[in-house]
């Protein structure tokens, strides 16, 4: 369980980091009027989207983070066996890596166009018709579908993973090792899944004029989502492949433990 | 910089927040069915609550007739007990306490205290309450399948949950519980994606963190430390639907069943237990939080006087709400851990009582010279503090490794977190009931059967868990359907135990008439006007009573104060609003 109060260390650092700009050390019964404890920032200055994203990954981190404690108490189990992963992962991996840089770039790209609508607007913002504003949303789209390919070429590629593992004798229920090989990918494709709902989504929001800046809290939700189930991919495949049996991790394990 | 923000104030807008686009209800099924007013889906999980509560008062009165009187009734047996007592446990604390006070009193209270519309994302939190929906339906329907509900314990523990030798082990059982939890969780998680979201960015302006009511920080807090706990009752259980279906091996050792090697080897019981109970354990907090909160205010209120200590509550919540992620395994002292685990979670288990004392203290400072009414929400509270503190106190017992080892699995552990986290939040509950029903209905509640109901169940409660510690001390072991003649269990105990029943079986009739309060309320209550406690929290400020769709007026309320302001020196009446602009000189006393 080392490792979920690691992660849950972060996540209650992280709130009590934010915590600590609320004020928490007034005294509200002395101060009265409107703002006179508002000074400072006192709410989030992101969207409600975003909020609610990070939220959810709090969450889903915690999820897989407490599948990868469980991987780590189980395979201190002598019926352990290590199973052998087909080289085809680490094309997945470059697929889903090019996903997400794909939608990083669509993000920098709308955000460009949002701050330049606001330059035109100059200090009173008149809303500017998007589709008339040049190619806007043209320029967002193709790398947004770019990033679902890619994703879709990712999942598809699971698949294949899943046959090769079968293909080699181990089943779901043959080792623990591959019983987990089996869960933790399925999970992630999951959460991969329901990505791709919303990403299908805005995708289909850039076909017709849509206000930008709408367009642009989706892309980085969506963004932030993938860079997030990136780096899940990528420890999941450093646990899977053993490679914590490295020396160096097991010297973290005993000063941790 | 802050004059400057005065100066202009009549030009900004009422409410610093993004427009919300409310959704409006066309029809009677969106409305009142299929509803995203937070209002009604509060309705809808409060009562979807208790009527699966009830299932589970029925079930206790099983329980305690088999335990008053063993071998009288032919229908419970051994199996039917462990079915009676697992489905209590289970659906007692996920399915009635954290559904009604984060689904129930979250959705409720959330909007209207903060000064928001809605929720954050209202379409989802209609969403999470239809899947609750559903998982008490997949719950209710495994007592009607062959084999009947699980009747592993509530905890669950494998290998013996999915094994033939326990009721609905190998049957339909188990495996509707496990899927009923996942729903559950999945629904949940919905929810409190919205209770967070809404508390953080839609608050009204002059809402800051440090206004917010206790209420509000109870809740929060809660649905935070559930949010993170609740995946780890997820994995258990998605790890134990494997096991049992697809033969996997994750929590299951290398058994013999009946002469038969099963398939399974090598699997780790103890994983499940400290997955369980790194959920388990802040569940305990997930419902005594809300309580904490809703309880400060009732006192509050109706103590007519301001919370003692108000910084020091939020602290209180926040503190207790980090240590229960460290205090797991103090539930399993016995699993063989090493000693100096023990001795860690022992330590952190005790550090935990301090933030809890300090809030039982300021409850007691805020009712120290305070113009006490003795309303019945008074009453449940003060029932509330007394009983969470001799759970509270027992805690401290079994908290101790060398002392808990003799006391595992007795009667003094059932009495110990019945009294904590059955009792005290279920007071609590009844309190807020009674409180906020004026608001929800329009209508009070029957004052003298309120006291009545009140005077039943918090007696009775005593009569029923005081007792139960001794028969524990006497080394009684719970889950046993029967106790035979061991040697050890003197005849008392089987008197005691009648007697327990007894009480049980009044407590759990005067809860009939609480119901009848809550429906002959509903048309013959007298009616209650905006504000009848004269509180000062926004959701008594608002134009309608109940609240209409978007809760307050055309325009969002502003908050000035803190929502203690009871008994000001100076002020015109003895409370001022949270929306009151009203400028009274205070002095520097807390």
């Amino acid at each position: 369980m080392t490792v979920v109060l690691i992660f849950l260390a972060v996540v209650v650092s992280t709130s009590m980091w934010w915590l600590s700009h609320q004020r928490l050390g007034a005294k509200p019964w002395l101060e009265s009027g409107l703002d006179s404890l508002d000074q400072g920032s006192h709410k989030v200055s992101l969207p409600k989207a975003k909020v609610g994203l990070l939220v959810i990954l709090a969450v889903v981190g915690m999820l897989f983070t407490l599948f990868f404690s469980s991987h780590f108490m189980r395979q201190e189990i002598e019926d352990w066996r290590q199973i052998p992963l087909p080289s085809i992962i680490w094309i997945n991996g470059i697929l889903l890596l090019g996903a997400s840089i794909y939608l990083q770039s669509a993000l920098v790209t709308a955000r460009r166009q949002a701050s330049q609508v606001q330059v035109v607007g100059g200090e009173n913002p008149v809303p500017v018709d998007v589709r008339n504003d040049g190619n806007n949303n043209d320029s967002v789209r193709p790398l947004l579908i770019n990033a679902c390919v890619l994703t879709v070429a990712f999942l598809i590629g699971q698949v294949i993973t899943w046959y090769e593992v079968a293909g080699n004798g181990f089943y779901l229920s043959s080792n623990p090792s591959s019983t987990f090989f089996y869960v933790l990918t399925g999970l992630h494709g999951l959460h991969i899944i329901g990505g791709l709902a919303v990403l299908f989504h805005t995708t289909a929001l850039t076909r017709s004029d849509t206000q930008l800046h709408k367009i642009v809290t989706r892309v980085d939700v969506c963004a932030l989502y993938w860079h997030f189930l990136f780096f899940i991919w990528c420890v999941m495949i450093f646990v899977m492949l053993g490679w914590t049996y490295d020396p160096f991790i097991e010297l973290c394990q005993r000063v941790f433990l | 910089m802050a004059e400057i923000e005065n100066d202009s104030l009549p030009i900004l807008p009422p409410a610093e927040l993004e427009e919300v686009e409310l959704y409006h209800a066309t029809n009677f099924w969106t409305k009142y069915v299929f509803s995203q007013d937070a209002k009604i889906i509060a309705i809808q999980y409060s009562g979807v609550a208790i009527a699966v509560g009830l299932v589970a008062l029925v079930l206790s009165s099983l329980i305690r007739l088999q335990l008053g009187f063993p071998e009288m009734f032919d229908f419970i047996t051994p199996e039917t007990y462990y079915q009676f007592v697992t489905m209590h446990g289970m659906i007692m604390v996920v399915y009635l306490l954290t559904a009604l006070f984060l689904g129930g009193f979250g959705n409720y209270l959330i909007p209207l205290m903060i000064g928001a519309r809605d929720m954050a994302f209202p379409y989802v939190n209609m969403l999470s309450f239809w899947i609750y929906f559903l998982a008490v339906l997949v719950l209710v329907a495994s007592f009607f399948v062959p084999g009947g509900p699980t009747g592993a314990g509530w905890t669950l523990y494998p290998p013996q949950a999915i094994l033939s030798g326990t009721p609905g082990g190998q049957g339909l059982g188990i495996i509707l519980m496990l899927l009923s939890l996942a729903l559950f969780i999945i629904g949940f998680t919905m929810g409190g994606l919205n209770y967070v979201v809404t508390v953080l960015q839609m608050r009204t302006r002059g809402m800051t963190m440090m206004r917010l009511p206790l209420t509000v920080w109870g809740i929060f807090t809660a649905t935070v430390l559930a949010l993170l706990a609740f995946p780890a009752l997820l994995v258990a259980t998605v790890m134990m639907l494997f096991d049992r279906l697809l033969e996997t091996s994750f929590f299951m050792p290398s058994l013999v069943e009946f002469g038969d090697h099963l398939s399974y080897g090598g699997g780790s019981p103890i994983l499940f237990q400290h997955l369980f109970w790194f959920f388990g354990h802040p569940e305990v907090y997930i419902v005594a939080l809300p309580a904490f909160g809703i309880v400060s205010d009732l006192i509050s209120t109706h103590a007519r006087k301001n919370i003692f200590g108000y910084r020091m509550m939020v602290w209180a919540i926040v503190g207790i709400g980090a240590l229960s992620f460290i205090v797991w395994a103090h539930h399993m002292y016995v699993s063989g851990m090493h000693p100096y685990f023990g001795f860690f979670f022992a330590t952190t288990t005790l550090i935990i009582a301090v933030p809890t004392a300090l809030k039982v203290y300021n409850w007691i400072l805020t009712l120290w010279n305070g113009n006490i009414h003795l309303t019945t929400p008074m009453l449940f509270s003060l029932g509330f503090i007394v009983t969470f503190l001799n759970g509270g106190l027992t805690g401290l017992f079994l908290g101790n490794v060398i002392v808990d080892i003799p006391l595992s699995d007795t009667m003094f552990v059932v009495a110990h977190f019945h009294m904590v986290m059955g009792v005290a939040p279920i007071l609590v509950i009844f309190g807020a009931i009674y409180h906020w029903y004026p608001k929800v209905a329009g209508r009070m509640l029957d004052e003298r059967l309120g006291q009545i109901h009140f005077w039943v169940t918090f007696v009775g409660s005593y009569l029923i868990f005081f007792p139960m510690h001794y028969i524990g001390l006497v080394g009684v072991p719970r889950r046993y359907p029967e106790l035979g003649d061991a040697a050890f269990i003197p005849d008392s105990v089987a008197t005691l135990n009648s007697f327990i029943s007894l009480a049980a079986f009044t407590v759990g009739i005067a809860q009939i008439l609480f119901l009848y309060n809550l429906f002959r309320s509903l048309r013959k209550g007298q009616p209650s006007g905006h504000n009848p406690w004269r509180a000062t929290t926004l959701e008594w400020q608002t134009a309608q009573t109940p609240p209409g769709h978007g809760n307050f007026g055309p325009e969002l309320p502003l908050v000035y104060r803190w929502p203690y302001d009871y008994s000001v020196p100076g002020a015109s009446e003895d409370f001022l609003a949270q929306n009151d602009p009203a400028q009274i000189a205070k002095g520097g006393s807390a």
